[in-house]
């Protein structure tokens, strides 16, 4: 019981770390914070009059969702950038020889993730609202499609961290993650439905996780048409089996590699 | 005495390069072993494993009496361990970087508050504490590792290239700090490539090469076996040189050696201060003005000439590696 006590000691204290981090050094969350804004500006006000998507009449609504879970993608991808960069200075060493177990480390790590996520969720959300974004379904669920928005970050900061660990360089974790953020958040519908695309690309934007939390936060937002056929029964679930085998893939590779993490 | 740390035919391969051949080693209580060694010798993996970083393929590790390899959460309060490059938060302050630590070993809010004001005053630091560390000159960074390392007041430390990367009088005074703040007590593994910096802290020298132990023994056993120091003269006038030859074979007994191209005189000597007051003495009696005189130490690159070729046959660490 103490030791678990110790332990969640160590969560807080591997926080505050990363809550100091993200406070003393902003400039690593201009990025995804500016991102949502330059979409928002660029295809829903400078395009949006030109971009007609079938059966949707208000373009930015149909915008933003896409928008709140790229923004938030980011936030949460760039975590690999940083624990890449602490491999490389010898700070994982550092932890690693202490007695706090790793777990603790990371997880306090994550949970730092997930206050920047949250952050970048709002104001991407708040963009799309002055863009004449609404939520028209009722409190309770638009609060579960927040919490939805924040356990898929959470689990790609995971993913992320796993990534910043196995990664030789800062720099190659920073190419890795760009080549698999780029397609996973464009190649989706996140901004025009998949039906609309060539029918090669059509199957893999269909497939794209993203796209299936998208669904899920268009349906459970009121949002209008979300995709060809998606009800509830089918795209809840599938959005949360995604964000659960990332989860449950991504936080035991992570705690794997840092136990092995190699020589700075 | 007891051994703090013990290491039994330690074995590391990487791919097909093997990082350390059977390291053995025991360092006694309190006592500071300098690892010398090149790049790639395996200093590094050395001291990764005996931090629980690292897994070797073979062999034993025990510090303090824990086994590494079975029980590294128990061995972890004990070591104490400072990389080749200062692992330090550079958007925290001196202080919050040794809190944190501090909270991280467990200490609670107050101790880990307290026991991080004790360090940078015996650090020097007091005055940087609540200055961020990114804004830290290179040694004072350094400072503030070696700080990190004694959080818990651990019974080993383990110092894996301290000085890398620091100008000669950055170095200095790291050395004087470790002498002096870092030492108290602890046992000391100290990971170096430089001949000098073993020679000034450790009491006893383990040469490394590429995973195999060249030789062992204290910096005096190393350097007479090796050559140690060497009085040198160099002459403006090559007629002079036969008069040098003549003085410097009666300073320090004979073995003068003379390239006379160069007009250079030299010969080993045993306590090299001394013999050099005595030199100059009798060349300004003998009204030569040498050009340069001075006292020639051993460096690491005659170690290695020396210690490789005699290691070009098979040692007991192959045959471990083997087994």
């Amino acid at each position: 019981m103490s030791e678990l006590a110790a332990a969640a000691q160590d969560v807080v204290v591997a926080a505050r770390r990363g809550l100091l981090r993200g406070r003393r050094e902003p400039r690593l969350l201009a990025l995804p914070l500016l991102q949502p804004v330059l979409f928002m500006m660029l295809f829903g006000v400078v395009l949006g009059g030109v971009i007609r998507v079938p059966g949707v009449a208000d373009y930015a609504g149909f915008l933003t969702p896409g928008l709140i879970v790229q923004a938030v993608a980011l936030t949460a991808g760039l975590a690999a950038v940083d624990v890449a960069r602490d491999v490389h200075r010898g700070m994982v060493d550092r932890f690693r020889a202490l007695p706090a177990p790793g777990a603790a480390v990371l997880f306090g790590r994550t949970v730092s993730d997930l206050v920047r996520i949250a952050l970048t969720a709002a104001v991407a959300a708040a963009t799309g609202v002055i863009a004449g974004w609404r939520v028209h379904s009722g409190p309770a669920a638009a609060a579960a499609g927040f919490l939805l928005v924040l356990t898929f970050g959470y689990a790609v900061a995971w993913l992320s961290v796993a990534l910043g660990l196995s990664a030789r360089t800062p720099r190659a974790a920073r190419t890795v993650l760009l080549v698999c953020l780029m397609p996973l958040t464009f190649v989706s519908n996140v901004l025009a439905p998949p039906d609309t695309m060539p029918p090669w690309l059509r199957p893999l934007a269909e497939a794209n996780p993203v796209s299936a939390v998208v669904t899920a936060l268009r349906l459970l937002w009121g949002d209008e048409p979300a995709g060809s056929g998606a009800t509830p029964a089918s795209a809840y679930p599938l959005a949360l089996v995604w964000i659960f085998a990332a989860l449950l893939a991504a936080i035991p590779l992570a705690l794997r590699r840092y136990r092995r993490t190699p020589a700075p | 005495m007891a051994a703090a740390i013990v290491a039994e035919g330690l074995v590391k391969r990487y791919g097909s390069t093997t990082a350390l051949a059977g390291l053995s080693l025991s360092v006694p209580e309190g006592t500071v072993l300098g690892l010398l060694g090149p790049d790639r010798a395996g200093k590094t993996t050395a001291v990764r494993i005996m931090a629980t970083l690292l897994r070797p393929d073979a062999g034993r590790c025990l510090v303090n009496g824990v086994d590494v390899l079975t029980h590294p959460a128990w061995a972890r309060p004990d070591i104490g361990v400072c990389g080749q490059r200062p692992a330090v938060d550079g958007f925290l302050t001196g202080f919050e970087n040794l809190e944190q630590l501090g909270r991280l070993h467990r200490l609670g809010r107050r101790r880990a508050r307290a026991r991080a004001e004790e360090l940078l005053e015996r650090f020097h630091l007091s005055e940087a504490a609540h200055r961020r560390v990114s804004c830290y000159p290179a040694g004072m960074r350094r400072r503030l590792d070696l700080a990190c390392a004694l959080v818990a007041a651990p019974a080993v430390v383990l110092l894996d290239e301290p000085t890398a990367g620091l100008d000669q009088r950055s170095r200095l005074g790291i050395w004087d700090v470790i002498s002096e703040r870092v030492r108290d007590g602890t046992t000391l593994l100290l990971a170096t490539r430089h001949l000098e910096e073993a020679d000034e802290l450790a009491d006893e020298i383990v040469v490394l090469d590429r995973g195999h132990v060249l030789a062992r023994g204290t910096p005096e056993q190393l350097t007479r076996q090796i050559g140690g120091e060497r009085l040198q003269v160099v002459l403006g006038d090559r007629a002079e040189t036969q008069v040098a030859e003549d003085i410097l074979n009666r300073v320090c007994g004979g073995q003068a050696v003379v390239f006379l191209d160069q007009h250079l005189v030299q010969a080993p000597v045993v306590s090299g201060a001394q013999a050099l007051v005595e030199l100059v003495r009798r060349l300004d009696a003998a009204g030569i003005e040498p050009v340069d005189i001075g006292i020639h130490r051993a460096s690491l690159d005659d170690v290695f000439r020396k210690l490789t070729g005699q290691a070009a046959t098979p040692t007991l660490a192959d045959e471990e590696a083997r087994t």
